[in-house]
């Protein structure tokens, strides 16, 4: 029988083995046990009051092709062991890529020894959270399984999308990619938690260029279609093909486009475009470490500081909710890197401000109880940190479809695909352009346009929201790599949108003459 | 941490692996062995610490037009096999790829330092003492600090089954420190990447961030337009990055690139010339492909002379192939920091640059904000810090209107880059921030 304490108190890979063959399907390598049984047993005798450990693959496929031909096939895979502890009061870390019993004590010494380096010169001490010791299996539900489709196939799919675009007059360049990721990994902690999970994400795209034959100008659009936390059945039923006609004539009708006039306007913004502004001006300001100053030397801090929690964030339309289980997203899974099983919550209610993203370390830095279940680590060699759960804006009430939010705009551009993007350090301004553009006059699309971008400061922005799209237009976007930390580390992330109207929004020219 | 012929024996014995199982493929490999360091730190104190010790195995085959690659960071025998025959048989099943080209055989290399013994024994009590010096200053001016120091020692060796073997070790480091008044009105930064630990001065990047973050405190408001900047060698870099991920002959020859056109014409001021040479500029000595980086010049006094071009497109276009470089230095100009200032009526000096993004290809327009430091230029002198601006900016433009250059360089991004301040006109701010 698996305790918290017993994992680190008697050590050893007979001590761990109940607790495997109680949860469910988790495979039993004695190799990992004894990794596990291990790092934990020289944790302990070298001081730690805590330590977890990650053994960790993670395997990316990609395929791509440029124009009529292959470009890439590529498979890279990455397997190792992190250990974690806390001595004295501070972390230590230290991974490497033999997954072996000894090295992983020699680990768990190296990790011991930089924690009492740092130890010496700190005066705040490390707290967790209370967490069940989970035993547990998760994996994505899916059917086909994406590594076992031959890459030929999929070079063979990517090949008829490319014929599709060029077939189209004035297309003069393609290019297409589907990228295949696996996250396997078991955590074990000092605590007694055992858990694995399996986590497989499709990563599909490809954008068409045209080059205007006599100005020299050129235009891309890439495809709206999303990554997902799914197998191939995805690709299969999401229009990867079927759509390529459409881009392509998109692309078209881009370069020839109007260019917009800038000022003042009614923004309808897709779901496929407003995913990454809830990601960027929502997402990352309500991340617990940022507000507070821990990532200020490089992703900046945020305005969303606890003193600002029961404020006015948004319109009282708008409800912005985190969740770790939502089905299909990128950063949906069992349990986090800290052990804590994931869930839903609140984090704009009604426009109000309420809550935060949290792992076991920071739950006490704002006084909660538990954590919220928002750690991770990339891979073995990176230290878990508090990273972003799907975040997303919660549908209007009315079924209200996107032709609906055009009909009720006198004077706007409706907005469509994710382009260029960029925020300030602490979360107020922002700038984003889309894909494809459109006027709106009367309620009606007038025409499409060109070089559009919108410029706002979040909380402004988000009080402006007057009118949401129902559930019929919510739909799942992503950032395959979304950036954090120092180092820098890499987390897949969705955010399900409504389409959604703002009012009074700063509309840029940002054409050759640089709208201001 | 492992030799170089450590890393050679094992490619040499992964080839074997190729040829015995496939004697017909060409194949070529590469081994990173890297041990990676770092102290992380924030509110003051030590968050973060961790030692990372990896290898990664490159391989990519090929059997006539058709190829595959496969990474790895196992080596027992078992998982290189499995490696080879992953890579074969996904190279079996590909279609064709016309752009194959035959791997590279044995080369000349001009071999450089880039290993520093002392920056390779730099421990975690001596990264913890540096840290505690760098935060000295901010201590004695009541200042929350934040920051990050990661130390690399490590090799590279690429081999190929038509006798390609080279090889170099190397060290790193990035040290960067953000110092912020703790009404929340003031921040600074200061950031250093250098190969050698002697050159690691941790009390100066902690003395220069807290210095911008006193003066940077109770920023005024000043109108968002087109202004006369002075760009520090942060900001200069974010420039400089976008103009050398650009410089792609192909992308010119096919009717996508900013530089369509413009080979053998003036781009930029001629004051600006850009370089990479692995003789000067602390990069390896060979690309991606094991191809030997000679010195290249490729804006000569604002002449666009010369862009990257692959072995497939140098085959294409009957060019010589340039080799892909990830090193640049921007020549020092004659002007002192106080004289960029000189001369201004009203600028603004930015001393470094955030989310800097693409906008525009065609007009090399970019977005970005400014941040940790921002002042206000009053007839030649820093008069009063200034709230940030988001700009939107043509790269091509900013440094065609560049007429004063520092003498001094840094390299506050990547240890590869050398980059100068500047001055340049007409600069688009183009709206306000209310981050500090």
């Amino acid at each position: 029988m698996l305790t918290r304490r017993n994992v680190l108190l008697a050590g050893g890979a007979l001590a761990l083995a109940p607790a495997l063959s109680r949860a469910r399907g988790l495979v039993a390598d004695e190799t990992y046990l004894a990794v596990v049984a291990s790092a934990l047993e020289a944790a302990k005798k070298a001081g730690a009051s805590y330590a977890d450990l990650r053994i960790h693959r993670r395997r990316e496929e990609s395929v791509s092709v440029r124009d009529d031909h292959l470009e890439a096939i590529d498979d890279a895979e990455r397997f190792g062991v992190g250990v974690r502890v806390i001595v004295d009061g501070a972390w230590g870390f230290a991974s490497s890529n033999l997954v072996q019993p000894k090295e992983a004590a020699r680990l768990a010494q190296v990790a011991c020894a930089l924690a009492k380096a740092n130890a010496s010169v700190m005066t705040k001490r490390v707290e967790l959270a209370p967490n069940p010791a989970h035993v547990d299996v998760w994996q994505t539900p899916l059917i086909k399984d994406p590594f076992k489709i031959p890459v030929s196939d999929k070079a063979e799919l990517l090949l008829a999308v490319a014929e599709r675009l060029r077939a189209v007059k004035g297309i003069s360049f393609c290019h297409a990619w589907v990228s295949t990721r696996l996250e396997w990994k078991l955590f074990a902690s000092s605590e007694g938690a055992l858990i694995e999970q399996s986590q497989t994400r499709l990563g599909p795209g490809y954008v068409a260029t045209a080059v205007h034959p006599t100005s020299g100008e050129f235009a891309s659009r890439a495809w709206d279609g999303q990554a997902l936390q799914a197998g191939w059945e995805h690709l299969e039923t999401s229009h990867f093909l079927e759509d390529a006609p459409r881009v392509a004539e998109d692309t078209l009708e881009k370069l020839h486009a109007a260019s917009v006039t800038p000022g003042k306007k009614d923004l309808i913004l897709d779901a496929s475009n407003l995913w990454l502004t809830v990601h960027e001006s929502v997402g990352h300001p309500t991340e617990l470490d940022r507000a507070l100053g821990y990532e200020a030397n490089m992703a900046g801090t945020s305005f969303a500081t606890p003193d600002t929690l029961g404020t006015m964030y948004a319109s009282p339309l708008v409800t912005l909710y985190a969740d770790k289980t939502t089905p299909g997203g990128l950063a949906t899974v069992g349990y986090d890197d800290d052990g804590v099983r994931t869930g839903r919550w609140n984090l704009v209610e009604r426009g109000k401000f309420v809550g935060y993203q949290t792992t076991r370390e920071q739950a006490a830095w704002l006084g909660e109880k538990a954590s919220r279940g928002c750690s991770y680590a990339m891979d073995h060699a990176s230290v878990p940190f508090q990273r972003m759960p799907n975040v997303s804006l919660a549908p209007g009430e009315k079924d209200l479809s996107t032709a609906d939010l055009i009909k009720a705009t006198d004077d706007g551009v409706y907005v469509v695909g994710t382009g260029s993007w960029s925020i300030d350090h602490q979360r107020y301004n922002f700038q984003f352009t889309g894909q494809t553009f459109f006027e709106v006059k009367q309620g009606k699309i007038t025409r499409p346009l060109k070089d559009v971008g919108y410029q706002s400061n979040t909380p402004a922005f988000w009080k402006s929201c007057d009118l949401l799209g129902g559930p019929s237009t919510w739909r799942l976007g992503s950032a395959f790599d979304d950036g954090k930390g120092e180092p820098m580390q890499s987390n897949p992330v969705s955010h399900g949108c409504p389409s959604a109207r703002f009012r009074g929004v700063s509309v840029i020219n940002t054409g050759a003459k640089q709208g201001a | 941490m492992w030799t170089e012929l450590q890393a050679l024996t094992l490619g040499k014995s992964l080839l074997g692996l190729v040829k015995k199982a496939d004697p017909k493929a060409e194949a070529q490999v590469t081994v990173w062995q890297t041990h990676r360091a770092h102290t992380r730190f924030a509110r003051s104190e030590i968050t973060t610490a961790g030692e990372n010790d990896d290898l990664s195995v490159s391989l990519s085959v090929q059997r006539g037009l058709r190829s595959a690659s496969a990474q790895a960071n196992q080596t027992d025998p078992r998982a290189l096999e499995h490696l080879v025959a992953r890579t074969l048989g996904n190279a079996r099943l590909a279609p064709e790829l016309p752009e194959t080209m035959p791997v590279l055989g044995p080369v000349k290399v001009t071999r450089n330092q880039l290993h520093d013994p002392a920056m390779a024994k730099l421990d975690a009590k001596a990264r913890a003492e540096g840290i505690v010096a760098a935060l000295g200053p901010s201590k004695e001016r009541d200042l929350l600090t934040a920051g990050f120091l990661e130390v690399y020692d490590g090799l590279v060796a690429r081999l190929s089954s038509e006798g390609l073997s080279v090889s170099a070790p190397f060290t790193d480091s990035n040290f960067s420190v953000t110092a912020r008044t703790k009404d929340g009105t003031g921040s600074g930064w200061n950031a250093l990447s250098t190969r050698r630990r002697a050159e690691l001065d941790f009390e100066k990047v902690g003395r220069l961030a807290a210095q911008k973050a006193i003066a940077s405190a109770r920023p005024k408001t000043i109108e968002p337009g087109r202004y006369t900047v002075v760009l520090e060698p942060a900001a200069v870099g974010d420039l400089f990055e976008f103009f050398a991920q650009s410089l792609d002959r192909r992308s010119v020859d096919e009717g996508r690139s900013c530089f369509v056109g413009k080979l053998g014409q003036r781009v930029i001021n001629e004051r600006l010339t850009l370089r990479s040479n692995p003789q000067t500029t602390p990069m390896l000595p060979f690309d991606g492909e094991g191809l030997p980086l000679a010195p290249r010049t490729w804006v000569n006094r604002g002449v666009l002379e010369s862009l990257a071009v692959s072995r497939y497109w140098a085959q294409h276009k009957q060019l010589a192939p340039t080799g892909g470089y990830d090193g640049y230095e921007v020549d020092p100009g004659d002007a002192t920091r106080d004289q960029l200032l000189q001369g201004v009526k009203r600028g603004v000096l930015i001393t470094r640059l955030w989310y800097t993004n693409l906008v525009d290809p065609q007009s090399l327009l970019i977005t970005g904000l400014t941040r940790d430091g921002t002042f206000l230029i009053e007839d030649g002198a820093v008069t009063s810090p200034v709230r940030n601006f988001r700009l939107n900016q043509s790269v091509l433009e900013a440094l065609s209107k560049v007429d004063a250059v520092s003498a001094d360089r840094e390299s506050p991004g990547a240890s590869a880059w050398k980059l100068p301040a500047l001055r340049t006109h007409e600069f688009l701010l183009a709206s306000q921030s209310d981050a500090i």
